[in-house]
């Protein structure tokens, strides 16, 4: 292989003595402190600081952000889960387990449902493949991802605990109104 | 007519037999013609009419499946007038077809989805609303109807004409209100009225019993044979999680074609009941394998002078019997039965045994148990419980003072070992007309237990150390066909997933 001779570049004077650089440093890092110290009187309003007071101050995460799943119901408090297990299939981790049931009455024009919907929050690698497999509309990743638990069954997200996190989103098409 | 003839498909010539119809004459070139109303079994319908093809010199498509080959005849089933015309025809059924795939049983074995994909444009125009039908209809305790999934190919309704011989579903009304319906209160009575979910090649018919258990692409599929009868229907088990979920009959020509009983089908609950016993019982509690075959080593040997009655049972297989007839043969027992339970049968395909293995344990030196037992008293009894029907008597159970069973749930016994179902292991069994068939391991149901071949086995060598038992059901088969005259020349690759006849026991077809 050829070898390529690279040229270092030269320094200047100036920045061989390093003391002009050491005090434009010292000067921001002072300015930083003091502007943090305004700060503290006002934090709401803060302008320097960037730190945040954790459990007081938390991320306000962008829409699309990928937290826990969690099941959603629609505007009239219906459950859009149809247990049809393409979240189970498609989840790469099998983190999700659902024990579809039939409806025992047929006054609804559902057939379908989840008796038993299982998330172990232990394996969900966060991917959304369940939001994006969903047909309709009723898993989705929602903007939770503090999940801190003493116990490992607690990370086993049941349906109460999915509908609870997921609560209500709007539904255009109410397809069991129609059918 | 008869011969063969030579046709050409798609450019391919090919020799295949005389009266043929298209969709069968195709495969000998290796081509496969869509079809929903055809099945080879059903008279011919033509009313799907996926299954066009262009046959050369004729102006208009026919249907394969009613159009049989003639010397010379070429055809053509995947040219672009043919798929042009098989496009139409997907559209046609889709267009009131619902979007139910997500809840629909059927999806992952849905001709309809599958022919979607292959011949499907992939979209609709159909810019109006879909006709709506009854969903969710009963038809008696076992099949669910949709008609809104329905594509009217009335397999079903000639399957029940033809084959089971019960008429009870027809067609009802024309154009998109046409509908099946079932005569008299709706509710079907064939006793193989089953048979109609697995003709049905979209989602209409749907099994109660297996109705949103699972979709079939979780499940773990075994090809097996069916237990409840003599007649060892070929099937297919569906599990999952080791558990069995559902049986579908497995084309046999020679035994079953592709159908099956409903009661064959739904008898397998007995197999996921979780009271089973799993580990074996030594005086009412649960002992270790190794102190249980200990045990029973000891009441064996104990009972040596004052006789020992076996008991076997028809539904083990012939591995399972001849490692009991070799530890019998040892231990120089005498008394060897069987209890075989009857029932009702009938002429299309339930046998009136209501076991799979009667003939391979009188094959194997048992005899058929008479209503009156030996009135001799025993040391010991070695006997294998069945699964159902008449288990032994009272008083023939009080004869021994020592009792060995094989039971699938906990008894009264010094030893109890539990049973293992048909489809934990692998085995055969000598099914109707002196039949080997091949029984094959689906499930594990609880990984502590042991097959009754390898108790038997183990309980044989701790007795002679010389014993040196067969790993493998082949190897056990293999040692049984040496030994007897009548399995001779048979190993588990000549029987094949489809059995094979026993020429040497003489028995007529």
């Amino acid at each position: 292989m050829k070898t390529r001779i690279v040229k270092r570049p030269q320094l200047s004077v100036g920045e061989r003595i390093y003391f002009a650089t050491v005090v434009k440093g010292l000067l921001l890092t002072i300015k930083h402190f003091f502007g943090v110290c305004r700060d503290l009187f006002d934090w709401k309003n803060k302008k320097t600081a960037i730190t945040m007071q954790y459990p007081e101050e938390r991320w306000d995460f962008k829409d699309n952000f990928r937290g826990a799943p969690a099941l959603v119901m629609d505007q009239f408090g219906r459950e859009k889960c149809v247990a049809c297990q393409m979240c189970e299939f498609v989840c790469p981790p099998k983190a999700i387990t659902i024990w579809p049931a039939e409806f025992a009455t047929k006054d609804n024009n559902v057939e379908k449902f989840p008796d038993r919907f299982e998330i172990d929050m232990l394996r969900c690698i966060y991917c959304g493949f369940c939001e994006e497999a969903c047909p309709e509309e009723a898993i989705f990743l929602v903007k939770e991802a503090e999940l801190v638990h003493t116990d490992k069954k607690d990370f086993i997200h049941d349906k109460g605990k999915l509908y609870e996190m997921g609560g209500i989103r709007e539904d255009r098409i109410l397809k069991w109104q129609h059918k | 007519m008869s011969g063969t003839v030579n046709v050409t498909v798609d450019g391919k010539q090919v020799a295949v037999p005389g009266g043929l119809n298209l969709i069968e004459a195709a495969r000998y070139a290796g081509k496969s013609v869509p079809h929903y109303c055809y099945h080879p079994r059903l008279s011919v319908a033509g009313n799907c009419r996926i299954c066009l093809v262009e046959i050369q010199g004729q102006g208009k498509l026919q249907i394969a499946c009613n159009t049989r080959v003639t010397e010379g005849m070429s055809y053509f089933t995947d040219n672009e007038r043919v798929r042009k015309a098989r496009e139409g025809i997907m559209e046609l059924l889709l267009i009131n077809h619902p979007l139910d795939c997500p809840i629909c049983d059927q999806a992952g074995e849905c001709k309809l989805q599958e022919y979607a994909v292959e011949h499907g444009s992939g979209i609709t125009r159909y810019a109006f609303e879909k006709v709506r039908k009854p969903k969710n209809v009963s038809w008696g305790d076992k099949v669910v109807f949709d008609s809104e999934r329905c594509i009217l190919c009335t397999r079903c309704v000639r399957f029940l004409d033809e084959v089971a011989g019960t008429p009870e579903v027809g067609l009802d009304m024309r154009g998109e209100k046409c509908t099946l319906v079932v005569k008299g209160d709706g509710k079907l009575t064939s006793p193989y009225q089953m048979n109609v979910i697995d003709l049905c090649p979209v989602g209409a018919l749907t099994s109660r019993d297996f109705r949103f258990k699972s979709r079939v692409w979780f499940m773990h599929f075994t090809d097996t044979v069916c237990t409840s009868c003599a007649r060892g229907c070929n099937v297919t088990v569906g599990s999952r999680g080791d558990r069995v979920l559902r049986m579908v009959p497995r084309a046999n020509p020679d035994v079953n074609h592709n159908w099956m009983c409903d009661h064959g089908r739904l008898h397998y609950a007995f197999v996921n009941d979780e009271t089973r016993l799993t580990v074996p019982r030594v005086a009412g509690k649960g002992a270790p394998y190794a102190a249980a075959i200990a045990r029973a080593k000891a009441i064996l040997e104990g009972a040596r002078g004052q006789g020992i009655l076996a008991v076997a049972s028809p539904f083990m297989t012939n591995e399972e019997l001849f490692a009991m007839k070799e530890l019998l043969d040892r231990l120089g027992v005498e008394d060897r039965f069987f209890l075989k339970p009857m029932g009702e049968g009938d002429d299309l395909l339930v046998h009136p045994e209501k076991c799979p293995n009667a003939r391979g344990a009188a094959l194997l030196g048992f005899a058929e148990a008479a209503a009156e037992w030996p009135s001799k008293e025993y040391g010991a009894l070695l006997h294998f419980a069945p699964h159902e029907g008449a288990d032994l008597p009272e008083e023939a159970l009080k004869r021994a003072k020592r009792r060995i069973l094989f039971s699938l749930k906990e008894r009264e016994a010094d030893v109890c070992f539990p049973l293992t179902t048909w489809i934990e292991k692998d085995g055969t069994v000598v099914s109707a007309g002196d039949r080997l068939q091949r029984l094959t391991k689906g499930i594990t149901f609880e990984p502590t237990l042991v097959t009754e071949r390898t108790v038997l086995d183990r309980l044989h060598a701790s007795l002679d150390a010389s014993h040196r038992p067969p790993d493998t059901a082949a190897q056990a088969l293999a040692r049984l066909a040496a030994a007897l005259p009548a399995f001779a020349g048979v190993t588990w690759t000549r029987i094949g997933p489809l059995g094979m006849k026993l020429e040497a026991t003489g028995a007529p077809a």
